[in-house]
């Protein structure tokens, strides 16, 4: 019996040994920006009076095939960053792939939600980005302007595929639903990393289209279903409740050029919110938003750009942008700037940006539009 | 004297093709096992960016080698190593795509393609036990 064990002990530990083992290798993105706060006026191009250094998020991710095959393959991104006042580290990305063939994968975990270019091919590394700053309506739920669920929770499919007239790319993603969370810190948008309020779930899915006739070349179209709640979680509210608001769908189209230096992007965005409220169900209401940018490579160093974003047609009484939702206004934005890329791991980039701000635009409160300006600085690096 | 400086030119004209052609032909090469037998310019661009992985509904291993990436990026790519790289960053954050793997020089990629399942690479010299599936 003993000599048993002790082959069955030698056998195991020697199985351990030829058991691949697997050491992640982490790369890392992150910025310093300095940036001349602006001081908001009633007045055209006024200037700010206030300046301030950021530490920029510090992006630390990789990823890993898992098997020997490389069927398996794992990712994982986690951020540091100061929301104001101390700093938190966010699991921003994590997610295990199965390739089931060449043209197919299964995923399941944490991911930027199928909505759009920008949202999928730019994370959380500035380095990668050729602006400072993503589009503002396009910002991280737990920014200040962050209006799209921009994470998801759950599964997801992508598929490409080759035709005579270019390739196809198909990503279905379904997962928690968005949810309004009011705390005592504020509202934003809870991708829900750990649970859901509510039954319904989440949907997003996005086509995109290579012309073999262009290099470069792609078209795209996305589509996001939420069955948005309101979990309030604070003090008035006792332990949090949780109510209907609304159904939340959006649509969205672009059309990107990125090669021979050039990249030029456009992007258009549909929003319709159906009321779920008891009192006021099913009254639907229409918005509008987008952006285009444009910006070439000279001597694959120098990037001079330009954007303009649109986020100006809000229906004036839709509650998921109101005070009693996410509470965003209306804005236009011009912002210019140029990329330095040092070399691969290390760029800086200088941005100007004029805000046109329209708080409660055409509503009973609207406000005076603010104009401001301001002024950035970022070095990013990569390694 | 008008002889041997028309020499000395010819042989100076020599000289500088000799060097510039140094690395003549870029070959890509492939496993002995691997199941297509040719490539053509657009499918090798196709996937060094990353635009596709298989072919034929095979998933390929890619190979990169250092000593003459400039060469091949100029010939099949047109883009710059620093542009090449720049894109492979961008695929691998956003996709988690794999990038090809990088090697000295011919004789690792020789090595690799030959003992890889379903591998491309490219070279310089004209190698032996592996299938050639594009010259240029």
């Amino acid at each position: 019996m003993k000599k048993i064990l002790l082959i069955w002990m030698a056998i195991t530990f020697v199985h351990s040994l030829s058991a691949p083992a697997y050491a992640l290798e982490f790369n890392a993105f992150g910025d310093i920006t300095f940036g001349d706060n602006t001081k908001e006026g009633t007045s055209k191009n006024e200037s700010g009076e206030h300046s301030a250094f950021t530490l920029g998020q510090l992006d630390l991710w990789g990823t890993q095939p898992i098997d020997r095959e490389g069927r398996l393959k794992a990712f994982i991104e986690l951020v540091i960053e100061s929301p104001g006042g101390g700093f938190v580290v966010d699991l921003e990305r994590l997610w295990v792939e199965y390739s089931l063939m060449p043209e197919i994968q299964l995923r399941a975990g944490r991911f930027h939600t199928s909505l759009g270019h920008w949202n999928r091919t730019h994370h959380h590394g500035s380095h990668m980005q050729t602006s400072v700053f993503r589009p503002l309506f396009l910002d991280f739920e737990d920014g200040d302007y962050g209006v799209f669920p921009s994470h998801m929770v759950g599964v997801m499919s992508v598929m490409s595929y080759d035709t005579p007239i270019g390739r196809f790319r198909n990503e279905i993603q379904v997962g928690n639903g968005a949810t309004i969370l009011k705390t005592s810190d504020g509202t934003e948008l809870d991708p829900q990393n750990t649970s859901d309020v509510g039954d319904g779930k989440g949907v997003a899915t996005r086509l995109t289209y290579f012309p073999s006739f262009l290099e470069g070349l792609s078209f795209g179209g996305s589509y996001n279903f939420n069955g948005v709640k309101k979990n309030d979680k604070t003090a008035a509210a006792g332990k949090g409740t949780v109510t209907d608001f609304v159904d939340l769908t959006i649509g969205e189209a672009d059309l990107t050029y990125i090669e021979n230096n050039i990249e030029f992007i456009f992007e258009y965005f549909w929003i319709n919110s159906e009321d779920t409220r008891e009192t006021v169900k099913s009254f639907k209401r229409n918005s509008t938003a987008w952006y285009t940018q444009i910006g070439y490579t000279l001597a694959d160093m120098w990037t001079p750009y330009y954007r303009y974003e649109f986020f100006d047609d809000l229906d004036s009484v839709d509650p998921y942008f109101g005070t009693d939702g996410l509470n965003k206004s209306a804005y236009t934005q011009n912002v210019f700037g140029i990329r330095f890329d040092i070399n691969n791991n290390s760029s800086i980039k200088l941005e100007g940006r004029n805000l046109t701000d329209s708080p409660n635009k055409n509503t009973a409160t609207q406000t005076v539009e603010t104009y401001s300006n301001s002024y950035w600085l970022q070095w990013t690096f990569a390694f | 004297m008008k002889k041997i400086g028309a020499k000395l030119f010819i042989l100076m004209l020599w000289s500088v093709f000799l060097v510039t052609s140094a690395y003549g032909e870029i070959i890509l090469i492939g496993s002995p096992g691997i199941k297509v037998d040719s490539l053509t310019p657009k499918q090798v661009k196709q996937l060094y960016l990353s635009r596709i992985s298989s072919l034929d509904g095979i998933e390929v291993k890619l190979a990169d080698s250092s000593e003459i990436q400039k060469e091949f990026l100029t010939t099949y790519i047109g883009k710059s190593v620093r542009a090449y790289n720049k894109s492979w960053i961008k695929k691998i954050f956003a996709e988690g795509a794999t990038p090809p793997v990088i090697f000295k020089n011919n004789a690792e990629v020789i090595d690799f393609v030959k003992k890889s399942e379903n591998a491309i690479g490219y070279v310089s010299s004209k190698p032996s036990g592996v299938k050639i599936l594009l010259k240029k």
